[in-house]
């Protein structure tokens, strides 16, 4: 019983299998990709400005994960991740400038300038976090599932990890009884083969993460991250498995972040060349890019508005994040009680 | 001779019911027999005979409430003892009367000499309230309920359950077992699997996805054995739940608690009997 298969052969570029997306569609897709792109860059540079405090984990080269996962999602859909998160907020529709200015840590941040970076929250946008401790946010997306099933909404709860918290044993225990009671979950596993300095080879006995819950006969599938038809595709497939009944379902994206770990990561642990190399062939924007080309749908005019319009919504959001006012010292105290 | 003592079926027993005898004076046991059921306020369990010889007494009737631990309640005549003259067994009907009865009497008439033991232990006398409560002013005519702290906390659990459709527990042995202390006894039969859930043997990841319902709105209650087994969790407790509320600026809704029926006993190490008293995650509403 070959439960954790070996992923599907490569979608062909012109009609991704099973999904025929409008010209708009795709366009939306390729300017979502480039919003986080570019948000991203200029996060990375406010941090460089000494803007923001705390921790920065940046998303850049990973886009085409959160934004084709969420080109399938349903409304009423969840999506919880860990602390490299800006890319799923954006994707998930949360304002840019709420998230630059939590970046920046004020008030109008989207958690009152409170929890910075890796703790934000959206429930409209139906995002839960953001959040610090790796892996303690798998056994919450698998209540968020847990109340799919309770409640008998038709809602499917997508979990992100990493390579390094595919190792943790919250992890397993989640996967369990997320198998056990078959709820609405689909992890994804971001593998971008650096759990902060350790690669995935000299940190885990088995480096197929999408055979993560072959153990609890969860089935398991091997994707392309860097071709956002590709996980859409398996994105989708996986979502209705859940969805439909069939319990979780394990995605491992294969990806790569072209940042440090963080800010502070000067990224020894890997060459220049490796990095330029990922950059020179498998970037999905780039890529997307060039497929939207040959397929003919758009002309260079397309792609430079979309350029100029995202450019234009992230130096608004970094001008608001720079400019407003940080939260009254007396903020401190509140938010930490509620009133039963 | 050798007597048959009440035994003790948990560390927490102090007295039982010999609820029945499966054995009759003049039969012949061997170690390993049934010889009786004896009821707790948990459970009812079979008694098993230790030693071997013939039945010369049942010192306790069967239906005996109250019978404290160590309470002698049969006599066995072994290989080499003699069989006994009558005043054993003359002696044996008075035994039989005083035992329950001692035992199960009233307690208004015990009252000055057991009450502040029992207010220590149980705390939820009107006298203890009395002494512990900042308004010690008990409304007029105000009826007191004398139970367990453990059915007050089921009790409380199935109204709030009763109360609030969103409201479910979950945990170890809180289901088919009824509670490992017996203190969700009844709420499956009531609320059904949907709503009190078994878990595995898993605190940290239990502990996560009750964290991640109560993210979705719903309000969990999540059983640990014993809080110390907790402390597997104390991530989840602390970091995912505890200071949330504050970290999203208030837009999670996150609300949960926790049960922690623990306590200290002789010969209980510090890893299975500690009691910690948590802080209370932030709840909403």
């Amino acid at each position: 019983m070959a439960r954790a298969s070996k992923a599907a052969p490569k979608p062909d570029p012109k009609t991704a299998e099973g999904m025929t997306a409008s010209p708009d569609e795709q366009f939306a897709w390729y300017r979502s990709m480039l919003l986080i792109r570019r948000f991203e860059e200029r996060a990375g540079q406010l941090y460089g400005m000494g803007l923001i405090g705390g921790f920065c984990h940046l998303y850049i080269g990973q886009e085409a994960i959160a934004v084709g996962m969420q080109s399938i999602a349903h409304s009423g859909d969840q999506v919880i991740t860990g602390y490299r998160d800006h890319g799923h907020m954006l994707a998930a529709g949360m304002d840019p400038r709420a998230v630059m200015a939590e970046l920046t840590g004020r008030a109008p941040g989207s958690a009152r300038g409170k929890g910075g970076s890796m703790h934000m929250f959206d429930v409209q946008a139906g995002f839960y976090g953001g959040h610090g401790i790796v892996g303690a946010q798998v056994p919450i997306g698998t209540g968020l599932a847990l109340a799919n099933k309770y409640r008998g909404k038709p809602n499917v709860c997508f979990t992100y990890l990493g390579d390094g918290a595919a190792n943790q044993g919250q992890v397993f225990e989640a996967m369990n009884m997320a198998a056990l009671w078959k709820l609405p979950v689909v992890y994804v596993i971001e593998n971008n083969q650096y759990a902060m300095g350790t690669s995935v080879e000299r940190a885990t006995a088995e480096t197929h993460l999408y055979r993560r819950g072959a153990a609890f006969n969860i089935e398991g599938a091997e994707v392309d991250g860097m071709d956002i038809e590709a996980v859409r595709d398996a994105g989708a497939r996986a979502a209705e498995h859940a969805r439909s009944g069939g319990g979780p379902f394990v995605l491992e994206m294969k990806t790569y972040r072209y940042r440090g770990h963080s800010m502070s990561d000067p990224a020894k642990y890997r060459t220049r060349e490796e990095v330029d190399e990922v950059r020179k062939t498998r970037d999905p924007i780039d890529h997307f890019r060039e497929r939207l080309e040959a397929r003919g749908l758009g002309d260079e005019t397309r792609f430079k508005d979309i350029d100029a319009e995202v450019k234009k919504i992230v130096a608004d959001a970094a001008e608001f994040a720079r400019t407003a006012p940080e939260p009254d010292p007396r903020e401190l105290y509140t938010d930490v009680y509620a009133e039963a | 001779m050798t007597d048959i003592l009440m035994p003790a079926l948990s560390p927490t027993m102090e007295e039982g019911t010999l609820a029945k005898w499966t054995i009759k004076e003049g039969d012949r046991v061997r170690s390993g027999d049934v010889i009786a059921e004896i009821e707790t306020d948990k459970a009812t369990m079979e008694v098993e005979a230790v030693d071997e010889g013939v039945v010369e007494a049942l010192l306790v009737p069967a239906g005996a409430e109250g019978v404290k631990v160590n309470t002698p309640i049969a006599r066995l005549r072994g290989e080499g003892d003699a069989r006994s003259a009558s005043p054993a067994a003359a002696n044996a009907p008075v035994q039989k009367a005083a035992a329950p009865e001692q035992a199960a009497g009233d307690p208004e008439k015990r009252a000055p000499e057991t009450e502040p033991a029992r207010a220590e232990g149980e705390g939820a006398t009107a006298a203890a309230l009395a002494r512990t409560s900042p308004d010690p002013e008990m409304p007029a005519g105000a009826k007191t309920v004398r139970l367990t702290v453990r059915d007050a906390l089921r009790d409380a659990m199935a109204e709030e359950m009763r109360r609030d459709e969103a409201v479910f527990l979950m945990g170890e042995e809180v289901a088919q077992y009824q509670g490992a202390y017996k203190i969700s006894r009844g709420l499956l039969e009531e609320f059904g699997e949907r709503r009190v859930i078994d878990t595995p043997i898993t605190e940290y990841g239990f502990a996560g996805v009750g964290v991640g319902a109560a993210f979705a709105g719903l309000r969990p209650i999540v059983e640990f054995m014993t809080f110390n087994f907790a402390m597997q969790a104390i991530d989840a407790i602390i970091n995912s739940a505890a200071k949330q509320r504050y970290m999203s600026g208030g837009r999670s809704p996150v609300r949960s608690c926790s049960a922690d029926p623990t306590a200290q006993r002789r010969a209980s190490p510090p890893s299975t009997a500690r009691t910690i008293r948590p802080g209370t995650a932030p709840s909403r509403g």
